[in-house]
């Protein structure tokens, strides 16, 4: 593509993400809804794949619950989008273990690994507001201007993840001081998991990062009520930080997986149903 | 020389490459595919083991890995150290 059609395509999407960015919050949920529809009739492909999915971890459920689900989790997954727009603002309840209080109190670096549930920055957003040190691992286009990053008006370091050597800067600043948030529920080469029933691989980046820092790890994940108030919980998941071997890495991983399938299933409507997680 | 010689039998084991491969200006983290963030955290490991050096609190950086020249420097420093 030419540069200037490039560079007409990336304002485009930077008026389009200002345009999203003022929509008022009361009306987020209705439009998340209508885009939800409008996606999932137009791209079967999306929607084959989550009702799959749903097929293969909840089988119990029927044709029309699993339609159902799928909608709500793609409604989900939209309004959280729009709601990542407005990071800074962002309103909601954490509930935090005391032991995690205190590990997140005491001002060293620690790493914290969550799931993508509803809007899927809840978790460092979280994080910041507890100990003003929170960094995660993103993507950001390149066409977003800092007035515009959603990160830096919310305070959140992020460490852009498609660079070399990325892990090697989420290690240096945990060992900095950072909070740093990992996202491990998605596909990834580094570890033979079981989930839902099947063998699948996942990231083993937030047991290497707890054991190359020397930090424990904690879990949080992010969860919106029915009256659509967003909460955070945290909990620990190793007090110590894993061994420094690939045998730790995978054992760590699976049980952090054991209790991924926990969280889902407590709020099956609102995990992201649509990736491409087992690889089918 | 010998520091390099170690360093490109260790990288040839887990990247699952030919020692051969690894020269002084061969490039490393973001030029070869396999080596991810599993593969760096197990170099480490070697590196610790192979060299017996301490890591946890080196000063190191993705610039660190980007090259033979660099990672070798990077060990032989470490080794200096101790």
């Amino acid at each position: 593509m030419s540069r200037p059609r490039h560079k007409l395509r990336h304002r485009l999407a930077l008026c389009l993400m200002k345009y999203l960015a003022r929509i008022p919050a009361a009306r987020r949920p209705l439009l998340a809804g209508m885009l939800a529809r409008i996606i999932l009739r137009l791209s079967s492909r999306t929607r084959k794949r989550a009702i799959n999915n749903l097929a293969l971890a909840l089988p119990l459920l029927s044709d029309q619950q699993r339609r159902t689900m799928v909608r709500q989790s793609y409604t989900g997954i939209i309004q959280g989008l729009l709601d990542c727009l407005n990071l800074a603002e962002l309103e909601m309840d954490i509930h935090c273990d005391e032991q995690a209080a205190q590990y997140l109190a005491s001002g060293k670096g620690l790493c914290v690994v969550t799931l993508h549930t509803c809007c899927y920055e809840l978790v460092p957003l979280a994080l910041q507001r507890l100990t003003g040190r929170s960094t995660t691992l993103s993507h950001l286009p390149k066409f977003i201007d800092p007035k515009h990053n959603p990160y830096q008006k919310a305070g959140i370091g992020y460490v852009e993840k498609k660079q070399p050597g990325a892990f090697v800067k989420l290690l240096n600043q945990v060992k900095q001081g950072a909070v740093v948030t990992l996202h491990a529920d998605l596909y990834a080469e580094d570890i033979n998991v079981h989930f839902f029933g099947r063998e699948t691989r996942a990231p083993a980046g937030a047991a290497m990062l707890s054991a190359f820092a020397g930090t424990p790890l904690l879990l949080a994940w992010g969860v919106k009520t029915k009256e659509g108030r967003y909460q955070v919980f945290i909990e620990p998941f190793m007090h110590q930080p894993v061994e420094r071997n690939k045998t730790a890495f995978e054992l760590v991983t699976r049980k952090l997986y054991e209790r991924f399938e926990q969280i889902i299933l407590s709020y099956p409507e609102q995990w992201y149903w649509s990736f491409n997680r087992w690889r089918t | 020389m010998e520091v390099q010689q170690r360093l490109a039998e260790i990288l040839g084991e887990i990247l699952a490459r030919p020692a051969q491969d690894f020269q002084a200006d061969t490039l490393l983290l973001g030029a070869i595919a396999e080596f991810d963030s599993m593969a760096l955290m197990m170099l480490i490991t070697e590196l610790e083991l192979r060299f017996d050096v301490d890591l946890q609190d080196a000063d190191f950086d993705a610039e660190t890995f980007s090259d033979m020249a660099n990672l070798s420097e990077f060990i032989q420093k470490s080794i200096e150290y101790v």
